[in-house]
């Protein structure tokens, strides 16, 4: 859009807003700015209208933004920063605990291991929500369902065939794969 | 009395409005205005000159990042995101959140009169 067919109420409004923001941190003058004339640009003067009414006057946003960039500029913190002090359950020893027992946990102390494995996959901040809750059903989902399919599907696997490949290892397969992704995904988040 | 109960909203807001501002951001990257427009009409900022300073910290401190990206129809626009950091600070306070309403709520309870 060239500068001519900007609406007259725009260009006034942003000179005004521009004017207003002086003495607010340039990055902050900058983004407010950009970003309401991002929002303006291809308005007709009706629509523009409509939407700097619903935006508020240049001296009203820059007094916010005057606001609430003092605190930084006094030498406050964020509250964001000072929320979090590193925890065992957000540090990368703890995923890599965590990984060795989705790993090999039900291997070395037969489900007992993938069980605190798993416990403590929930107790962590690192990983989603749904993540956790992927790591905690697929495994024993693939292991009754693999079962299911080699010991009543007509395969003619013996019944211990199908305990074997459904109930053992294709859970332990589907814990070691789950493992290795939330484990990458783990430390990274803790290392961020 | 009433300064008071300004004060209050204005405290409980101060608070929290960066973790909203990050929840909001954890589900779609999105431009200054439609994130200002959601939190406005939620009652947690004033304007979008409250949006920005608050922006500006949080992509100080490594939670957020922004991009720009051409829309199909509309002009090009800053995106802003959530970066891992974020996410982790994100999970961090969800984490405590509950339990201190929770607490909050056992130590205030209803307004029964």
């Amino acid at each position: 859009m060239t500068k001519s067919r900007i609406p007259r109420v725009v260009r006034d409004y942003l000179a005004e807003l521009d004017r207003e923001l002086a003495g607010v941190p340039d990055e902050v003058r900058e983004g407010i700015v950009t970003g309401i004339a991002e929002e303006l640009e291809g308005l007709d003067a009706a629509a523009a209208t409509s939407r700097i009414t619903t935006l508020g006057g240049p001296a009203f946003i820059a007094a916010e933004a005057r606001a609430g960039a003092e605190p930084r500029s006094a030498g406050s913190r964020s509250t964001a920063v000072a929320l979090a002090p590193p925890r065992a359950s957000a540090q990368r020893w703890y995923v890599v605990v965590t990984a060795a027992l989705l790993y090999v946990g039900g291997l070395v102390v037969p489900l007992a291991g993938w069980v605190v494995g798993i416990m403590m996959l929930w107790a962590s901040p690192l990983w989603t929500r749904n993540e956790k809750l992927i790591a905690t059903i697929v495994p024993p989902a693939v292991g009754v369902l693999l079962f299911g399919i080699f010991a009543i599907g007509g395969s003619g696997f013996p019944w211990w065939h199908a305990l074997l490949f459904g109930g053992l290892v294709g859970p332990i397969v589907a814990s070691f794969v789950i493992g290795v992704i939330l484990s990458r995904r783990g430390w990274f988040r803790a290392g961020a | 009395m009433q300064c008071m109960t300004v004060d209050v909203g204005a405290q409980l807001r101060k608070g929290v409005v960066e973790y909203c501002i990050l929840g909001l951001l954890a589900t779609k990257p999105t431009y200054g205005w439609k994130l200002s427009e959601a939190l406005v009409s939620r009652g947690l900022i004033a304007s979008i000159g409250t949006l920005y300073p608050i922006l500006s910290r949080l992509r100080a401190q490594g939670l957020v990042s922004s991009f720009d990206q051409q829309s199909d129809a509309g002009p090009s626009r800053r995106y802003y995101r959530v970066t891992e950091s974020g996410h982790l600070q994100l999970a961090t306070f969800r984490e405590q959140w509950g339990p201190f309403a929770r607490t909050v709520h056992e130590l205030v309870g209803e307004d029964t009169e």
